[in-house]
């Protein structure tokens, strides 16, 4: 994490860019010092954030439950809340266990159980051993609170034949 | 029904149907239910906020279980459910004909009509993933596959002008794909929905998977509108001034909506509501050796 370049999001050298807005940088701040308040551990590399513009050094929150704020809202930053599981069934319970339902990712060595745990996830995307992948040809949309419909693939495309 | 009960002086209760069991509405109310004539039929429970919201709960209990079951089990468990409806067939052309105000044999297309709907819905529950869902050609080494997955708990507003073919018209295509249901039967003629209940209850189907409610439409689909735990919402059965009302209820959480139209019942009815309380999910995994 202290390799990652906070910086021009236009450079592409840039790992993690500016936060779009004054408000939303209050509220990333607003979450991260509420994730401290409730609990949970926080930890930030020595960061160089740019002298102008809204920055956000990116930021990991240990011991974390489900009651906490950072583990119920969306953040829309770069902060990482990390839970902890015992068992695959508790790992899908607290992955479930939101209003919100647009991408999820699961690491495993285990084939079998990437394609058990793809389907019991509430969400619309599933990246197993990847992240953040995205295709035109691929549809891509939330569960539950995150959007209606989807967008590329097929399923984007049956949208427009609705006239 | 006075021909049918020569014998059995006894008045039948209607009783909502909730979570696979028979309460009465919580709040103990009835209304008077009358054939097209406005000649009294008998009482059905007159349901609460408070029956709806315990429907959502027997509704979101039994999903799990509902949704994870094999598509061809459900699929032989609806078709067991249709066999079971022929067995009642009387039973209902009788509730249709006085409740619709038809004559028998219009009555009994419709039922048979209702029937062969449900054998026809039934029969999607292995192929909705053939025409819904998709192998991805994305541009790297990932395969790619999207398939199509129920919604959740679907609040379904029964079509108010059929009270049986229309009822099996809607619930039949959202439970087949493995969400289970809050119904609100037809304000004026539920009687053909409660009996519905009494052969699902002694059907294969799980207790939760389709909860049955009658009363008056607009006061139990406002809060299963505002429900937060009710994923979709169907409001076939609300006329225009109604359905405007639920739709901006049920934007607080992003149901998906399905608007009332102009349907007939009897047409082929196509894939369209099949298709309206399903997710996408798509999920990525790299390959290389």
């Amino acid at each position: 994490m202290s390799t990652l370049r906070v910086g021009d999001p236009l450079d592409k050298n840039t790992d993690i860019g500016a936060v779009n807005s004054a408000e939303q940088l209050a509220r990333i701040r607003a979450l991260a010092d509420a994730g401290e308040a409730e609990g949970a551990e926080r930890w930030a590399p020595a960061c160089e954030l740019p002298s102008s513009g809204y920055w956000f050094p990116p930021t990991l929150f240990t011991g974390v439950t489900q009651a906490h704020r950072i583990a119920r809202e969306e953040i829309f930053g770069p902060v990482l809340s990390v839970l902890t599981f015992r068992t695959p069934e508790e790992a899908v319970a607290k992955a479930n266990n939101t209003p919100y339902g647009l991408s999820a990712g699961i690491w495993t060595e285990k084939g079998s159980r990437i394609l058990w745990m793809a389907n019991k996830l509430r969400a619309g995307v599933v990246w197993s051993n990847t992240f953040n992948k995205f295709d035109p040809a691929s549809p891509f949309g939330g569960y539950k609170e995150s959007g209606y419909g989807r967008e590329g693939g097929r399923h984007g495309l049956e949208a427009y034949l609705d006239v | 029904m006075s021909d049918r009960n020569d014998r059995l002086s006894v008045l039948k209760t209607y009783k909502l149907f909730v979570g696979g069991t028979f309460p009465r509405s919580e709040s103990g109310r009835v209304y008077e239910v009358t054939d097209a004539k406005g000649k009294w039929l008998a009482n059905a429970p007159l349901a609460s906020r408070k029956d709806a919201r315990d429907a959502v709960v027997a509704a979101r209990k039994a999903f799990g279980g509902w949704s994870g079951a094999t598509a061809y089990n459900r699929g032989q468990i609806l078709y067991r459910v249709a066999e079971m409806l022929e067995g009642r067939r009387d039973q209902f052309i009788h509730e249709v004909a006085d409740g619709e105000g038809l004559s028998k044999s219009k009555a009994g297309l419709q039922v048979d009509a209702a029937i062969d709907r449900w054998v026809w819905y039934a029969g999607w529950s292995d192929k909705t993933a053939q025409i819904a869902g998709s192998a991805n050609p994305v541009a790297g080494p990932y395969f790619n596959l999207s398939s199509p997955e129920p919604t959740g708990v679907v609040a379904l507003l029964a079509p108010q002008d059929s009270s049986f073919l229309g009822l099996v018209s809607v619930i039949a295509p959202a439970i087949v794909t493995g969400n289970t249901a809050v119904v609100i039967a037809a304000e004026g003629a539920p009687l053909p929905a409660l009996s519905l209940a009494e052969v699902l209850a002694t059907s294969d189907l799980p207790g939760g998977v389709v909860n049955l409610l009658s009363g008056r439409t607009a006061e139990i689909a406002a809060p299963l509108a505002a429900h937060q735990d009710v994923n979709a919402i169907d409001l076939a059965g609300a006329d225009a001034e109604l359905a405007t009302e639920l739709e901006k209820a049920a934007a607080e959480n992003l149901k998906r909506v399905l608007r009332p139209q102009a349907v007939d019942w009897s047409a082929d009815p196509g894939t369209g509501r099949l298709l309206a309380f399903l997710e996408t999910k798509t999920v990525w995994h790299p390959m290389g050796v």
